[in-house]
């Protein structure tokens, strides 16, 4: 569904913050785009947007160019940004601006979201943050776009919300489209993404699914004082260490824990790349 | 859906438009009522033991037009501010056209129809309450009287209208331009980069022309590229004219290839428009 190809792209000419990546994103996935902060995540989904333009590079987004930002393709791509900012009219005259312009919206699934999100039936202008969100998110699911974005999602969102939304997010993932997740709370949606793309001071350290983590690597707790050669990464707390190590054939698949993932992999990179054969 | 210009989508975007941001139109066309109604008001009410004011009232007219159309203009794109609403606007399936083609609407023709119906409206009135409420002086001849009679502005012979509404058009579309290529501060950055283009143009004009010329040299005329004086400024030995024709031509040219240009270098910013 998304392919780059030697892609470069920086803010400036003289400071690039991704050089000749290379990546490709399937459909029928919930991809998890983690990174630090100015890593470039959102740089990276803005680019899928065609928001930004690849200095070098192709980059094709369902089978087209982002850069074109052609109705054929903006219909099919719902990006919610992090920060929300709504006209102060009806949530239903909002949604009845969108309807048009994207053919495969459902109104009544957008109805049933904004049920489900426990949003008010009022103007925007009378909402608060977290509320104006939920109904970006209605909308962004309502679409049915075959590619959603999502900047931070479950930044300004309720606990409840964000089981809701991981609901919907797993009921609307299906063959035909792809959903990509920016966000640093990794266990808000951690039992919801099935494909992880770590992201660095503009390099992809990994790319690769959930699966192929716990087959590779597992994630224990040790007593012991002593820290090992093997691990590749550890954290220390008075309860022992938490520790991530190359898994063996005879060892069990561990649980994914993909905050010491995400940890491990931006500790100790090098180790992390050659494990999933990613080094660029 | 397609991925060529349709005029269906295009009033779509300008219905959303109206939805969204109907409230702020609203406001602004308040604003401009009040300020017209109220300086035109004060004008006429000081003017009721005066003659009837008519170059004020065009001052008022010019002002309301230029000032008020590239205020307005300036503002279009003014949610470029909001990183969320650019995103909105950017990836709504639609095409650079169709979103051109709003901005076009809202800033070449609704301004300019509202302005001429308010301001016809208020000159109106305000020529019916001079001529109801005007105190003519006792020693003022029959003769003269006709200059305490308010007409139309309109129906005046001395307003250049057509040239108003040409400067209207460039100035405007010079500010629509200038929307888009500034996020903050877009009237003060256009109008100072406007400034500093238009005394450069003179400046180099000039500096070529004495260049081609081994005398003194005054730019002089309509525009300032047909006509110049040569000699000393107190005493010029001679006036050169451009040929009619090339004076003909400028006079048309210039004012087309302005427009053009801001509409065409406004498609390409809004295509090309990151964040």
């Amino acid at each position: 569904m998304i392919h780059f190809n030697n892609v470069s792209f920086g803010y400036t000419k003289q400071k690039p913050l991704y050089a000749n990546i290379q990546l490709e994103l399937k459909s029928g996935s919930v991809y998890g785009l983690l990174g630090k902060n100015g890593a470039g995540k959102s740089t990276l989904l803005k680019l899928m947007a065609g928001l930004v333009h690849p200095q070098k590079g192709l980059l094709t987004v369902c089978n087209a160019n982002p850069m074109k930002r052609e109705p054929d393709f903006l219909n099919q791509v719902f990006f919610i940004p992090e920060e929300i900012d709504t006209p102060n009219i009806h949530v239903l005259d909002f949604a009845a601006e969108q309807v048009p312009f994207y053919p495969r919206f459902n109104q009544t699934q957008f109805l049933d979201y904004l049920k489900e999100l426990d949003v008010p039936m009022t103007k925007l202008n009378k909402m608060s943050f977290g509320q104006k969100k939920k109904v970006w998110i209605a909308l962004g699911m309502a679409s049915n776009a075959s590619l959603i974005i999502l900047d931070e999602p479950t930044n300004g969102l309720d606990i409840p919300s964000k089981r809701i939304l991981r609901k919907l997010i797993a009921s609307i993932v299906n063959e035909d489209n792809c959903i990509i997740i920016s966000t640093h709370q990794v266990k808000d949606l951690d039992s919801l993404i099935d494909q992880i793309i770590l992201v660095d001071n503009g390099e992809i350290i990994v790319n690769t699914d959930t699966n192929t983590i716990i087959e590779k690597i597992i994630f224990q707790h040790s007593n012991q004082q002593e820290i090992s050669n093997s691990w590749i990464y550890h954290e220390t707390s008075i309860a022992g260490h938490l520790f991530v190590k190359k898994r063996e054939m005879e060892e069990d698949v561990s649980k994914l824990d993909l905050e010491l993932f995400f940890n491990a992999g931006i500790t100790n990179k090098i180790a992390i790349q050659e494990l999933f054969n990613q080094k660029s | 859906m397609n991925n060529h210009f349709s005029l269906i989508r295009a009033l779509l975007l300008l219905r959303k438009n109206f939805k969204e941001s109907g409230s702020s139109y609203l406001l602004m066309f308040l604003a401009g009522l009040g300020i017209l109604f109220l300086s035109y008001g004060l004008l006429i009410v000081a003017s009721f033991h005066s003659m009837f004011p008519t170059g004020d009232r065009k001052m008022i007219f010019v002002i309301g037009l230029l000032l008020g159309g590239t205020l307005f203009s300036s503002s279009h794109y003014g949610f470029f501010k909001s990183e969320a609403k650019t995103i909105q606007f950017l990836l709504l399936p639609a095409t650079t056209g169709e979103k051109l083609l709003v901005g076009f609407a809202l800033t070449q023709i609704m301004y300019l129809i509202i302005y001429l119906g308010i301001f016809t409206g208020i000159d109106w009135l305000m020529c019916l309450t001079y001529n109801e409420f005007v105190a003519i002086p006792n020693w003022i001849i029959e003769q003269e009287k006709h200059y305490y009679q308010g007409k139309p502005i309109f129906q005046s012979d001395t307003i250049l209208f057509k040239e108003l509404v040409i400067l209207y058009f460039i100035t405007t579309s010079i500010a629509h331009l200038g929307s888009l290529s500034f996020i903050r501060n877009a009237y003060v950055k256009t109008a100072i980069l406007f400034v500093i283009s238009f005394i450069g143009i003179i400046y180099l004009n000039n500096k070529m022309l004495v260049m081609l010329i081994p005398e003194e040299i005054m730019p002089h005329g309509k525009y300032f590229t047909d006509s110049f004086r040569i000699g000393p400024l107190q005493q010029p030995t001679g006036i050169v004219t451009l040929p009619e024709s090339w004076q003909l031509r400028i006079s048309w040219f210039l004012p087309i290839f302005l427009y053009s240009s801001c509409w065409i270098m406004s498609y390409y910013k809004l295509k090309e428009k990151q964040i």
